[in-house]
């Protein structure tokens, strides 16, 4: 299996940072707050690989720092130390050092390789304009200028996330939250990214609604061999979607394995405790 | 201004052209700048001038930034050099530039200031035409925050003004923008060319005069610069088009006054229940078309 993506080291401070913060926070001393500057340690030493038509989970509590690691590698924030190199799939020859990108190459990066699905739609979708405008600005960011195109691809996407097409011309601000979340997902497939991060994208739906999403997610993965990462506290979803597996808290990664192997033999007394509650 | 207003004599109080040495230099600077770099925003320290913002004072600085003893001078407001807005600007510049021609005559000026219109008259190589621009940045349509909008123009990333046109075209199966255009200025950056009807975007397209846009409140300079290429933005399979002025039956309409068939057209609604009335927005070229139809008779006659 081809690696696409290799993050080594990764870390982000919020606030100035001083130069204990590494040692004073962590799930040893129970905080992510450094005690000397104030500064939050969101993520600290962060590595990863993911493999092409790989899904990876990343499991932890709310405030343990998996989100800010996947808006790090989707360039919403900029990491305050640590390596990603993305590789392209097709022949692995094409390498990009993320963090070494100008912001120009970054958004290109961005816009015709990644995909991003929010846990709130408010994030990810324009809700001033039609879902089909949605996922039109996605297309067009690709430098795809065709008007025709854009609205086949467009129809085709809605009606393959199950979106009804005919409200295709409808603000989301309309839609359910489970179709808002479909829309979400049509835009961030719309460039078919070879690597889709998916931030908690089920909490807040109900349980039949969830279902579908996440069988939809994994039609795709199936389909279009996409690799992703999953954020999420759910063992549900992690359980149901992920090979692979890591556990955060505290900016740390305290865990990382097999899902099955973390899930039924957790090693670190903060997994055994969220798996345990969770049974 | 009152006709009879004279500025003070005393020279040393108002040099040439109203603005101080040191504000002409800046201005200079700054347009130097726009057109090296064309389509992109200069910003510039826009001086109070003795009338409001919003009533030309930023093509007015650059007028009087450029315009010397010999230049002539033509100002338009709409097509028009006879309405309120283009006589007091002309009578600003005559006050405070000694020396200076004026005309009416598109050919004739050597500066030309406008509100809102390209004159129809091709333009010369030996012009310079100066817009007075309300809004600056097309991108304020889609994003609030202008630090975020420099970044954007930075990175040529219009893919959101595009997507307003594709939701006009959902929702109208036209673009509905009338004027103000958004138009992408030698491949790069996107400009709003300030209130111009679509029917004078084509007309930016290498040019043969030079293009200089001021906005005075928002306090930027920018420029079209000769020879360049200035392209609406479009999607690929639907072309831009301008305004056709047919009527109902397909024919194009002629202008009223002087019957030209080549000319943007102002709408003329007319009290009680006659028709509309359709006429040159460009006075000048109204009269000059006139002029030769009336010419034309009498050698016939």
């Amino acid at each position: 299996m081809k690696k696409i993506l290799e993050v080594r080291g990764l870390s982000k401070i919020y606030g100035r940072g001083c130069p204990l913060c590494f040692d004073s926070t962590g799930p040893e001393v129970d905080t992510n707050i450094c005690p000397h500057c104030g500064s939050v340690v969101a993520a600290h030493n962060v590595s990863l690989d993911l493999h092409e038509g790989e899904i990876l989970g990343i499991m932890g509590e709310s405030g343990s720092g998996k989100s800010t690691v996947v808006k790090n590698l989707f360039f919403d924030e900029a990491p305050s130390a640590g390596e990603a190199i993305y590789s392209d799939g097709s022949d692995s020859k094409q390498q990009w050092d993320m963090f070494a990108l100008n912001a120009a190459r970054q958004r290109w990066l961005r816009n015709h390789r990644f995909g991003m699905v929010y846990q709130n739609p408010h994030l990810g979708l324009n809700f001033n304009v039609s879902a089909g405008g949605n996922i039109a600005e996605r297309l067009l960011m690709s430098d795809i200028s065709h008007y025709g195109e854009i609205r086949e691809r467009a129809r085709q996407l809605l009606a393959r996330t199950e979106v009804l097409v005919d409200r295709m011309d409808e603000s989301p601000k309309k839609f359910s939250g489970g179709m808002q979340q479909r829309v979400q997902i049509a835009k961030a497939l719309a460039t078919k990214p070879p690597l889709l991060y998916l931030d908690e994208v089920t909490t807040g739906l109900d349980l039949s609604v969830q279902a579908r999403i996440l069988d939809l997610i994994l039609e795709i993965q199936q389909e279009l061999h996409t690799a992703m990462i999953v954020v999420t506290h759910d063992l549900g979803v992690i359980r149901l979607l992920a090979g692979r597996t890591l556990v955060m808290k505290y900016g740390r990664v305290i865990e990382s394995g097999l899902t099955d192997q973390i899930l039924e033999d957790p090693q670190h007394a903060y997994t055994q405790r969220l798996v345990a509650s969770a049974l | 201004m009152s006709p009879d207003y004279e500025l003070p004599t005393n020279e040393a109080a108002y040099s040439f052209g109203f603005l101080d040495e040191y504000a002409k230099r800046e201005v200079r600077r700054c347009i130097l700048k726009a057109i090296s770099i064309p389509g992109y925003q200069t910003p510039y320290a826009s001086r109070e001038m003795p009338m409001g913002r919003g009533f030309g004072t930023g093509g007015l600085q650059v007028t009087l930034s450029l315009i010397g003893s010999n230049d002539t001078l033509k100002v338009i407001d709409q097509g028009a050099d006879d309405s309120v807005n283009a006589v007091s600007l002309r009578h600003f510049v005559e006050l405070t530039c000694p020396g200076i021609d004026t005309t009416e005559r598109t050919e004739e000026a050597t500066l030309i200031q406008s509100r809102h219109r390209i004159p129809e008259t091709p333009l010369t190589e030996a012009q310079v035409l100066v817009l007075q621009v309300p809004y600056p940045d097309p991108l304020v349509l889609v994003e609030p925050s202008e630090v975020r909008r420099k970044v954007m123009h930075g990175e040529g990333d219009y893919s959101r003004l595009l997507t307003k046109l594709y939701e006009d075209l959902v929702h109208f199966d036209e673009i509905t923008i009338a004027h103000r255009y958004p138009t992408r200025i030698n491949g790069h950056y996107v400009i709003d060319p300030s209130p111009i009807p679509r029917y004078d975007v084509p007309l930016l397209h290498q040019s043969k005069a030079l293009v200089l846009l001021g906005a005075g409140r928002e306090k930027k300079i920018y420029a079209v610069p000769p020879y360049t290429n200035a392209e609406p933005l479009v999607f690929d399979d639907v072309p831009f088009r301008t305004e056709d002025f047919d009527d109902a039956s397909g024919k194009r309409r002629a202008c009223a006054r002087c019957g030209a068939t080549d000319s943007f057209l102002d709408e003329i609604i007319q009290q009680g229940d006659a028709p509309t009335r359709w006429q040159c927005s460009d006075s000048d070229y109204c009269n000059q078309q006139l002029a030769q139809r009336q010419a034309m008779t009498k050698v016939n006659a």
